[in-house]
């Protein structure tokens, strides 16, 4: 594993550099509720930032049968580690570090498992322009034909790839997240998308759902 | 373009013009840009997802039960602030252990080898190891800070830990003993030994109340209020003092028992070297195999032994050590006495620190469990007792050993456990209906897609369903499993897989029976 463990969460939020390193303002109320023990504080924090980690998650380890069992560890473990959060870094920041971290974990463990028809029960993933389960079904295939090819590079450059090209975050703020330079940042995605765009190119998989999609116009 | 003029992925994927202008014309670009077209086309998709489409009432109800026992254990003390350090000192301190670790390696590095497997060589500054456990195991302890907290070697049960701050909680492997807490026996049976530094041993024995004063690798005081303890200083260590009723009895080296008698202190010597003051007078040195009686009035009297050795083994011979790492025993089968290696620990024991792999054996009568500690793996191990021999029939099932998930976890089937009651859809209480049902569902699709897979490769055999019966541990998680219904390896192997991703907190440390799943 290349990012930084989940132990190691608190010893990276105290290398970042934020300007407002010292301040205990910057803890929303919510998490400071929680961290002196309030059960409505967690349940707050829960319902306000759910959907964001349920997103993120599904970015990060695609439509995968246990989605909903790493979105709840991904709370479990923001839990027990809140009491380490110190506002070095904005809460939502820290939250995806968590998230970013529980997934590849989750990633991790996956490669070690065997993978006995897996697939088979992936849940319908989520489709914007879902309008039947068949539809459901297909977009789901096509997503898993994106992930097999995500699967292919480190965990470096997933998440890289992931958190900018897919979730739309910032190289400072991926910076901030797994700890490296923005510099650094950059060189990651720089060579991710290389082997991502690779991969593809070479993937007949794509074929079949060009045809669906009906993209061999593109010619 | 490249120098041969085909185009490149990135620009394919980006649809630049020129490169599908080449692309009509070129067999090979063609095909790459179709594929890449549609990969950006599926990226496209995946930016524009909103939500995933998650069972939201069986994620709710789950994390919201861990909301409230995470906000139980921060009130309880059990997770804790850090303390805020700067970060010139953090850097300072990285610098000095940097240098500790070196200087300790060379050390180690020049003394000759010793073959013992058993134990720990580590050069590392003496931190805790156990810092974070695999993902789907059990939470993490919690590291500890080098000496600013006590490593607590054994505690029995009925310890109760007093923060400086008056916050009371069971002494447990998560406890965090630093100065000015308390320890507090609640019985006779009780007992909690901590290492204040390293080679400071503080062992509180029965009905003790004890008040670590300071904890310091140069020296640490303990205040003993109420009951007995001992201490014991290893040679090469710093001194460990205990005051009591206005004495200060120190240890430099060696061993010595204290106990509170009324208004006076009862001190024998066992070993080594210790002196006693009054008021911070002038200390005297106490013979080793001396008794002494110190009364209130400064007065000190030498008395007859009242038992020459000391009545609870050396620590050492069981293998515990501030070095090892700290295991949780599992629920002891009820009145069973413990021992390692013959020396008794008592029957209440529920902390262990280990530093080498050690086989406790717990007997009741003419049964007998039996339990490997291996500290190597203690940070990942998920361990429970195991009945080797029994007087009563309650071994039909053949004990299996067998790996976990991850691959480093040993679970020994099946756990010898007290008597337990296993719930069922009837018995389940009603706040945890809702998640058991959850669960139900989830594992009701993963076990199609186990049969599916049996049915494909031909490996489900007779098997026509499986009713697995699970026991969830403190956390919720599973721990141990078993599938009735006979079925096949293969199809055994994925259902089990699939029912240890499961969790359900509500029905933490119960043994319940999932219902049966049908092909």
């Amino acid at each position: 594993m290349h990012a930084p463990a989940l132990a190691n969460i608190t010893q990276l939020h105290s290398s970042s550099s934020s300007p407002q390193a010292t301040a205990d303002e910057g803890i929303p109320p919510y998490v400071r509720r929680a961290q002196n023990g309030e059960s409505a504080g967690f349940r707050e924090l829960y319902t306000r930032h759910k959907r964001d980690v349920s997103r993120l998650v599904l970015r990060m380890i695609g439509p995968r049968p246990d989605l909903e069992d790493v979105v709840q560890e991904v709370f479990v473990q923001v839990f027990r580690s809140l009491a380490a959060f110190r506002a070095e870094s904005r809460f939502s920041t820290w939250l995806h570090r968590v998230t970013v971290n529980v997934s590849l974990m989750y990633l991790r463990a996956q490669k070690s498992r065997p993978q006995l028809g897996r697939d088979s029960t992936a849940p319908e993933p989520p489709a914007p322009e879902q309008s039947s389960p068949a539809a459901g079904a297909a977009t789901a295939e096509r997503l898993r034909a994106l992930y097999a090819i995500l699967d292919q590079i480190s965990d470096k450059k997933r998440v890289v790839f992931v958190l900018h090209d897919l979730e739309g975050v910032a190289a400072a703020e991926i910076s901030e997240m797994v700890g490296a330079p923005v510099l650094t940042v950059r060189t990651r995605l720089f060579y991710a998308r290389r082997e991502v765009y690779a991969a593809m190119a070479k993937d007949p998989a794509l074929d079949a759902i060009a045809r669906e999609l009906g993209l061999e116009d593109a010619r | 373009m490249t120098t041969d003029n085909h185009p490149t992925d990135e620009e394919l994927f980006n649809g630049d013009r020129a490169a599908l202008e080449h692309a009509r014309g070129c067999d090979d670009c063609r095909v790459r840009a179709v594929r890449l077209k549609t990969g950006a086309a599926l990226v496209q998709r995946v930016r524009k997802t909103s939500q995933p489409d998650l069972d939201w009432a069986r994620v709710d109800a789950m994390v919201q039960a861990a909301a409230d026992k995470t906000a139980e254990d921060y009130r309880a003390g059990r997770i804790r602030k850090p303390v805020a350090v700067p970060r010139y000192a953090v850097g300072g301190a990285s610098l000095a252990l940097a240098a500790g670790a070196l200087l300790a390696w060379r050390a180690m590095s020049a003394q000759p080898s010793v073959e013992n497997t058993h134990t720990h060589s580590s050069s590392a500054p003496p931190v805790a190891q156990r810092a974070a456990t695999q993902g789907g195991g059990e939470a993490p302890l919690p590291a500890l800070a080098p000496w600013s907290e006590a490593r607590v070697l054994l505690a029995t049960s009925d310890v109760e830990h007093v923060t400086a701050s008056g916050e009371r909680s069971s002494l447990t492997a998560r406890s965090r003993v630093r100065s000015g807490d308390r320890l507090q026996g609640r019985s006779a049976q009780s007992r909690a030994l901590i290492a204040a530094a390293r080679g400071q041993r503080l062992d509180a024995r029965g009905e003790t109340d004890v008040r670590i004063a300071s904890m310091d690798s140069a020296g640490s005081t303990a205040e003993l209020v109420r009951g007995e303890a001992r201490i014991d200083v290893s040679a090469g260590s710093a001194k460990l003092s205990l005051d009591a009723h206005e004495w200060r009895v120190v240890a430099k080296r060696g061993t010595f028992v204290a106990k509170i008698e009324g208004d006076s202190v009862r001190v024998r010597v066992l070993s080594g070297l210790v002196d006693v003051a009054h008021r911070g007078g002038a200390p005297a040195a106490l013979s080793v195999g001396s008794e002494f009686v110190l009364d209130k009035n400064g007065q000190r009297t030498e008395a007859p032994l009242a038992q020459t050795p000391d009545a609870v083994i050396d620590d050492r011979a069981l293998g515990l050590s501030e070095d090892g790492e700290t295991v949780e025993l599992p629920a002891i089968p009820e009145g069973a006495e413990l021992s390692i290696d013959g020396n008794s620990v008592g029957a209440r024991a529920r902390v262990l620190r280990v530093s080498r792999p050690v086989r406790l054996r717990a007997r009741r009568g003419g049964d007998e469990w039996t339990l490997e500690l291996d500290p190597r793996r203690a940070a990942q191990a998920e361990i429970q007792w195991t009945q080797s021999s029994h007087a009563v029939a309650n071994a039909h099932e053949p004990a299996v050993h067998e790996s976990a998930p991850h691959g480093t976890v040993t679970v020994r089937r099946p756990a010898a456990r007290p008597a337990r009651t296993t719930l069922t859809a009837a018995t389940i209480p009603p706040q945890a209906m809702m998640g058991f049902r959850a669960v139900q569902r989830a594992l009701g699709q993963r076990a199609r897609h186990c049969f599916d897979a049996c049915e494909r490769n031909s490996s489900c055999g007779d098997t026509s369903g499986i009713a697995p019966v699970v026991d969830f541990d403190a956390e919720g998680r599973v721990g141990a499993v078993r599938l009735e219904g006979a079925p096949t390896a293969p199809l055994s192997a994925c259902i089990e897989r699939e029912v240890r991703a499961l969790r359900l907190p509500l029905l933490a440390n119960e043994r319940v029976n999932l219902g049966r799943f049908s092909r």
